[in-house]
């Protein structure tokens, strides 16, 4: 028994801000263009009333409206924000009761059991992994799993709070509001697939990247050693993950012929800097990444379900399309996830 | 067939105050007690909520994997093994999604071992009067079963949404100040606690009716809400007093640990003979109930 991708919905607040607004609004500037290093030339921000809760429902409920099930019919969700944040502009950083319940309520999932699980970027790919794991086991049919992130205020901190060049918040500069959902059921066969998925926490540099409250401001902030997280050693370890599954259970990249690979966006020299790690260690071309970071930032947990939800929308993962999607993520987290979409392909 | 408890851990918060070092004491107990290796634990779920700083990122359960020593670095271990971990939070009863998701991890698929641990402290590390809990940190490691007379056999979530939720766990992140690092209200409805029990009673009924269990042989572990909810809940359900995990006398609310502390009390008294039946039952804001069967 496979799981399969059978829907998925997104969520991008309206407001957008620019790069080079939000570099205009720092107490320090830097001397370098940080629009040039990133990619990144706007980002979407969240307006009054707008909050994780708000953006996973919308995701949510784009997810259920495009798929075969009833929200009664759902058996399982799983709700994968870091930010977990409600009320709007009063940001409070929701413990218990879980974000997951509350959408359960007001998604009307009557019949659903529900938790948070909260990993960083890899949020969504873990809750994607439980719920792949529990269809694939028979302890669930069918589930949804989504993630909003009210992440932009990390930025405000970070404009306030960078001094000098090589800052650990440099990285906060760099993210968007969204939220993103899918929904997984039993696949129907080869055609329309989770392939397979295998992830994996380095756990080492777990400290490299530490999300806390400021001390110097009233506001979240997010301290990154990106000289250590983005290293060649940790570009590398997706590829040797991958290269030892296919000679555990045989194939090769050439073999695969990906349509399409989605990496963290983080920004686009990280991406291009991801498919060169792949090339070097595979010794094939990889495929041309799909992107939307130039215009979203980096969404941490939504981002590569969000470009998926983005390259479905614009015509470019067509049906029966395989995708290879890469995992980033603090802790440090990597792994691979191969699906074959046809039920949301365009 | 279920997957089995193969060892439980625990940590006294009274000296550790750190959630993070709470719950790495009793993961490296319950792996000792297991004689388990850390790189043959495939998974880490940790089940705290309230955490050292309000830190959100990484998962408490990278930083617990780092000091528990597993898959520090794949390419230099160049063993293929590896390791994940994630956070699981569902107020109270996280640890039984957790041993639920560890279920499937184990029965149906590739992992040997899952380790569930948590510890909920308060973000300063220091006593707060107005927090409801109790710091202790609590593990279970588990692995595959192979009979299925044994292990979990049954699990059951139910909600029922309440305006207020019975109770609030949060910070207020705009207008918290420079404390952030530091504080964390914690808001109760003054009936939370006897609706809880009541809507616990009645799900746990309705559980135990359904899945043919039978309370005058079987241990009760639940939430410890107060000194009276697990012996009022067990008597409800027809327990008898001493097949009920009192706990709040000696460790309070310890909310995600206190599976992990009553498995531990009925393992010391010897009351978890082999083919012995243990009854989960969490309460948690919500309202949220959690009903887990066990056979040792």
């Amino acid at each position: 028994m496979k799981a399969r991708l059978e829907s998925i919905g997104a969520f991008l607040p309206e407001r957008v801000v620019t790069m080079r607004e939000r570099v205009a609004g720092m107490t320090n500037p830097p001397p370098f263009d940080l629009e040039a290093i990133t990619g990144i030339q706007s980002i979407r921000v969240c307006g009054p009333g707008e909050d994780s809760l708000t953006m996973g429902l919308q995701a949510a409920q784009e997810a259920l409206a495009r798929s075969s099930y009833k929200p009664e019919d759902i058996d399982i969700i799983i709700s994968c924000s870091i930010t977990r944040k409600i009320n709007g502009e009063q940001r409070d950083h929701i413990w218990e009761p879980p974000l997951s319940l509350m959408m359960k309520d007001k998604l009307g999932l009557k019949n659903a059991i529900n938790f948070d699980v909260s990993n960083a970027c890899a949020g969504m790919f873990s809750g994607v992994l439980i719920l792949e794991r529990m269809i694939r086991a028979g302890t669930v049919k069918n589930g949804l799993v989504v993630s909003g992130e009210y992440i932009t205020p990390i930025a405000e901190t970070a404009q306030k709070e960078i001094v000098g060049t090589t800052d650990p918040q440099f990285g906060s500069m760099t993210v968007g509001d969204s939220a993103a959902a899918v929904i997984l059921d039993l696949s129907p066969g080869p055609g329309d697939v989770i392939n397979y998925f295998e992830i994996m926490t380095c756990a080492e540099y777990a400290q490299l990247c530490i999300g806390m409250p400021s001390d110097k401001n009233s506001g979240s902030a997010l301290y990154t050693i990106n000289a250590e997280m983005h290293k060649k050693d940790r570009l590398l370890l997706w590829p040797s993950f991958h290269l030892d599954f296919y000679k555990k259970n045989g194939g090769t990249m050439a073999e695969e012929n990906f349509d399409h690979i989605i990496h963290h966006q983080v920004g686009t020299r990280f991406v291009d800097k991801g498919n060169e790690a792949g090339s070097e260690m595979f010794g094939v071309r990889m495929p041309e990444p799909l992107n939307v970071v130039q215009y979203t930032g980096n969404t941490s947990s939504t981002a590569h379900f969000l470009v998926l939800h983005q390259a479905i929308k614009a015509g470019k993962v067509k049906k029966g399309q395989k995708t290879l999607i890469i995992p980033a993520a603090s802790g440090v987290i990597t792994g691979f996830l191969s699906i074959t979409t046809t039920k949301v392909g365009a | 067939m279920g997957a089995l408890i193969l060892s439980t851990g625990l940590c006294s918060g009274k000296t550790i105050r750190s959630s993070i070092a709470c719950s790495v004491i009793a993961g490296q107990e319950a792996m000792k007690e297991a004689s388990v290796a850390a790189e043959d634990v495939d998974l880490v779920i940790n089940v705290g909520i309230y955490r050292d700083k309000n830190m959100v990122e990484p998962a408490m359960a990278a930083l617990i994997q780092k000091e528990l020593g597993m898959n520090p670095d794949y390419i230099k271990a160049g063993t293929g093994k590896n390791a994940f971990s994630l956070d699981l939070l569902n107020g109270g009863i996280g640890a039984l999604n957790a041993m639920q998701v560890a279920n499937s991890f184990l029965q149906k698929g590739a992992a040997r071992h899952v380790l569930i641990v948590g510890a909920d402290s308060h973000p300063s590390n220091q006593d707060v009067k107005d927090f409801p809990y109790n710091s202790f940190g609590a593990a279970f490691l588990l692995g595959k079963g192979n009979d299925e007379r044994r292990g979990f056999q049954s699990f059951e979530f139910s909600s029922e949404l309440r305006p207020t939720f019975g109770r609030i766990g949060k910070v207020n992140t705009a207008n918290m100040g420079t404390h952030g690092r530091s504080i964390v209200s914690v808001d109760t409805d003054p009936d939370y606690i006897p609706a809880s029990l009541q809507f616990s009673s009645r799900k746990a009924k309705e559980f135990v009716k359904a899945r043919n269990v039978q309370p005058s042989g079987s241990l009760l572990i639940s939430s410890q809400l107060n000194a009276e909810f697990a012996d009022s809940l067990g008597k409800d359900l027809g327990f008898a007093g001493p097949s009920i995990a009192n706990l709040f006398k000696d460790y309070g609310d310890a909310h995600t640990s206190s599976f992990g502390l009553g498995y531990r009390q009925f393992s010391t008294q010897a009351k978890l003979k082999p083919s012995t039946s243990v009854l989960f039952v969490g309460a948690s804001p919500g309202l949220s109930v959690g009903c887990v069967h066990y056979v040792c």
